[in-house]
């Protein structure tokens, strides 16, 4: 039986909390997302499966919400938050992402969903959070990658920071959501309370800089962005370097751990004839001190670079790799969406697995289950929801006859009941 | 120096943690936080990389200040281990008897070479909850190698598509220790929820370039479904415009604009001034998408001479999505991470007080409580004694062979 199964999960469908729901799917929870009349906003993001817009073809919801059911229900309509409590009644966590000012109104604030279901672990997953001076704020990925410190290390000196062409905002706030559903989860356990949790998008992108949000607080001078690497005092440090068919990470790194490899690549390079003989001599476990304290000029480092950047211009992908394994280096191949399909190493671990969405007449591949858990495997069995898909069957559970559920329909409470 | 935390959220559950870097110190530090005890095993035959990683405290090199080691390792009792010494592989095994959960990220192999691994754990303790975690994972032909979140980003297809479309990509440092970290939380914690429901432990076996790609599903079904392959592409998303970053006063200040709906626009117009609702190439979404230069070049001629927080504060007061372009100074001084308190003080054995991140988590019960970090083998005679009920002698016969080192 997979980890989670005995749970019960409540997702009030959007953008926000499609993440955190599917971590909790994958670990074997039964989550019920429940989508506002005309389905999920989760459904309107690109990209769409032939470039057509529409709320059945977004692979953003086919991403998240594998092996989710799907119940369309109005919760702004009061018998629509009935179906709700009704719902909540039976369900360990209630995942959702609605904005500061809806939630009294929703009877989705905590002190009420704490009051009427002790025992509900209930997150909360916004740009900001659910209070303070830019709770209100309306916000996505740009604005909370901004919010973050974190947009701006990203991308080139002389330009403007660049996000990545993916969104990572709420993927971010929504693992973090569903780690504080994890430990309540486990304090629950012996005090039989759940509680409220949040987590934001603003804070959980502020961790994935790897402490330079911190630069301020800590007397430690300012980050820059530079393409490809990243500065640090007065060095540009690079590490990815385009190679005859993409590019690899490759770089010069200093300190006892990394500085062994660095001084391997460094004679690899020069005994290919791409460096001189004072290149060979450098010790990359030490050099940093010299370098920073300007006994060593910048320009020696560069030149050492430099000949990095030929070494790599000189060799592919698979020989940068092939070097790496080799002589214990530390180099990688920027891969591509397109490599990682046949990807070896994901292959022989068997990570892709099917799904065989609505709309396709063919089964795709999809990425797998994110840890091997070896007494409980995760299996990824279906595919996403059409909107409404499980209306009937959820409703016949809540105890709702089909007269109930016919007429909820007709009042337009609920949307796809048979 | 005081090792008392208020946390009661995870109070009783033991961790073992003989990680480094960043991936598994990260994920365990959420557990101290609220309230786990952790035993972190450091060595100083084996120093931490991270250890060499800015930013330093008050820009000073060195191992005791980088923030890389400070702000993960916060809340865990430090003990100093030399797992090449086979009396430090003893004391190991006792505190794998004492723990729950043992994490371990060495290079797959190493742990086999001290009969360390898996298998001999849980044999010795059957409802051990052991997480390796790696780059490439525990099996297949890439498992021995050594490997960094940046290559981890390359390998997992995430550098690729971070940057200009007409540049080489941009660097994420160390992007996939940061978005593995939580799913080895969460893995921990649900593991250890099904070993108190069924007595059953078990090995986990966590690739961080498998924990990633679902940060980046989408894209990857875009190849699957559309047979598309993703490249970087600026700022530019499908369904937003404008969608991007505007010059605004002074050196490096940028504002954040990302617009999805009509009324939205409608709102940015008003607060600019601006009459591009009646332009043509402006007036719906599918227009602006097709004349996104121009776009850009209107927002960024009205952005251009002014102050990055005014034209935040204007826009959000009118319900337009904006933010200004925080950089690495600004953090500690933006009023909505101060509210959650997101950096919070510690006190330091190395530094004394000094601020550090908080756990992204805020629960309402039972909340977080972050209070110290030690330093290198600090909580020995802690670990050893209190926790591992050690004698005099035996610590003494211990520390001789050199184990502690």
């Amino acid at each position: 039986m997979p980890l989670l199964s005995p749970y019960r999960v409540v997702e009030l469908s959007s953008e926000r909390t499609a993440f955190c729901g599917q971590v909790l799917r994958d670990l074997g929870a039964a989550v019920i997302t429940v989508e506002p009349p005309g389905g999920s906003d989760a459904r309107r993001f690109a990209p769409y499966l032939d470039d057509e817009p529409d709320v059945e073809r977004s692979l953003f919801w086919w991403s998240y919400n594998r092996d989710k059911r799907s119940l369309g229900l109005d919760i702004s309509q009061p018998d629509g938050r009935a179906v709700l409590e009704r719902l909540l009644d039976r369900a360990d966590f209630l995942i959702e992402g609605v904005d500061p000012d809806r939630r009294a109104a929703l009877g989705l604030d905590a002190p009420t969903l704490a009051d009427r279901f002790p025992k509900l672990i209930a997150a909360s997953i916004t740009p900001f959070g659910t209070d303070g001076p830019k709770a209100g704020y309306r916000g996505g990925e740009m604005v909370t990658l901004a919010a973050s410190t974190l947009l701006s290390t990203w991308g080139d000196a002389d330009r403007p920071p660049v996000r990545m062409a993916v969104p990572q905002a709420y993927e971010h706030a929504g693992a973090e959501a569903a780690v504080g559903c994890m430990v309540a989860l486990t304090e629950r356990a012996a005090s039989g309370l759940g509680q409220h949790v949040e987590a934001t998008a603003q804070t959980a992108l502020t961790f994935a800089t790897q402490c330079t949000s911190m630069s301020g607080l800590w007397e430690a001078g300012n980050f820059f962005r530079f393409g490809g690497g990243f500065k640090f005092g007065p060095l540009a440090v690079r590490a990815v370097s385009p190679c005859k068919d993409g590019y690899v990470c490759a770089g010069l790194f200093f300190g006892t751990a990394i500085g062994p490899p660095t001084n391997r690549f460094m004679k690899l390079i020069c005994d290919s004839g791409f460096g001189d003989d004072s290149m060979r001599e450098k010790d990359f476990i030490t050099y940093i001190g010299p370098l920073l304290s300007g006994e060593e000029p910048i320009s020696e480092f560069d030149r050492c670079q430099d000949a990095v950047t030929a070494f790599c211009a000189a060799h592919t992908r698979a020989e940068m790799e092939a070097f790496s394994v080799e002589h214990d280096l530390l180099i990688d191949a920027v891969r591509t969406t397109e490599d990682l399909i046949t990807e070896p190493q994901l292959v022989a671990r068997e990570y892709w697995q099917t799904s065989e969405p609505v709309g396709l007449a063919r089964a795709i591949q999809v990425p797998g289950p994110f840890a091997k858990f070896s007494s409980t495997p995760l299996t990824i069995e279906g595919r996403a929801p059409t909107i409404g898909e499980h209306s009937t069957a959820v409703l016949t559970e809540l105890g709702f006859d089909e007269a109930e559920q016919h007429d909820l329909a007709t009042r337009g409470v609920v949307e796809g009941v048979a | 120096m005081s090792r008392e935390t208020s946390a009661t959220a995870l109070a009783g559950v033991k961790v073992l943690d003989t990680s480094w870097a960043l991936v598994g110190p990260a994920a365990m530090r959420v557990l101290a936080d609220f309230g786990a005890t952790v035993v972190k095993v450091e060595s100083s035959t084996r120093i931490d990389p991270v250890r060499a990683g800015p930013p330093f405290w008050k820009g000073e090199p060195g191992p005791e200040r980088s923030s890389n080691v400070i702000n993960y390792n916060v809340n865990k009792r430090m003990i100093q281990l030399d797992l090449s010494n086979e009396q430090a592989r003893e004391v190991l095994l006792q505190l794998v008897d004492w723990c729950d959960i043992a994490i371990e990220s060495f290079v797959p192999g190493v742990m086999e070479r001290w009969d360390l691994h898996d298998e001999a754990l849980r044999k010795r303790k059957p409802d051990l909850i052991m997480i390796s975690t790696c780059l490439n994972g525990q099996t297949g032909p890439d498992r021995t190698g050594a490997g960094y979140g940046t290559g981890g980003a390359a390998r997992a297809a995430m550098i690729e598509v971070l940057g200009w479309a007409d540049r080489d990509p941009s660097l994420a440092r160390a992007y996939t220790d940061y978005t593995a970290s939580r799913m080895v939380t969460i893995a921990a914690l649900a593991a250890l929820d099904h070993r108190r429901r069924t007595g059953e432990g078990q090995y986990i076996d966590l690739s961080q370039v498998e924990a990633s790609i679902p940060f980046i599903a989408p894209a990857v079904l875009d190849y699957t479904v559309n047979g598309r392959v993703r490249r970087r592409n600026g700022n530019r998303e499908p369904g937003a415009a404008p969608n991007g970053v505007y010059p605004c006063q002074g050196e490096d200040r940028w504002i954040a604009i990302e617009l999805r709906t009509q009324e939205e626009w409608a709102a940015l117009c008003g607060v600019a001034g601006q009459d591009w609702e009646s332009d043509a190439r402006f007036r719906t979404l599918a227009d602006r998408e097709q004349h996104l230069d121009a776009l850009d070049a209107a927002i960024s001629a009205w952005t251009a001479d002014q102050v990055d927080h005014d034209v935040e504060s204007a826009l959000q007061r009118a319900g337009v999505p904006a933010h200004a372009v925080l950089d690495s100074l600004d953090g500690g001084n933006d009023a909505q991470l101060q509210h959650v308190r997101h950096f919070v003080e510690i006190e330091s054995s190395d530094l004394g007080t000094i601020p550090v991140e908080r756990t992204r988590q805020r629960l309402s019960r039972t909340p977080s409580d972050p209070r110290w970090v030690g330093t290198y083998g600090e909580d020995n005679d802690y670990v050893l004694r209190e926790l591992l009920g050690l004698d005099d002698a035996a610590i003494a016969e211990i520390a001789a062979s050199g184990a502690l080192e």
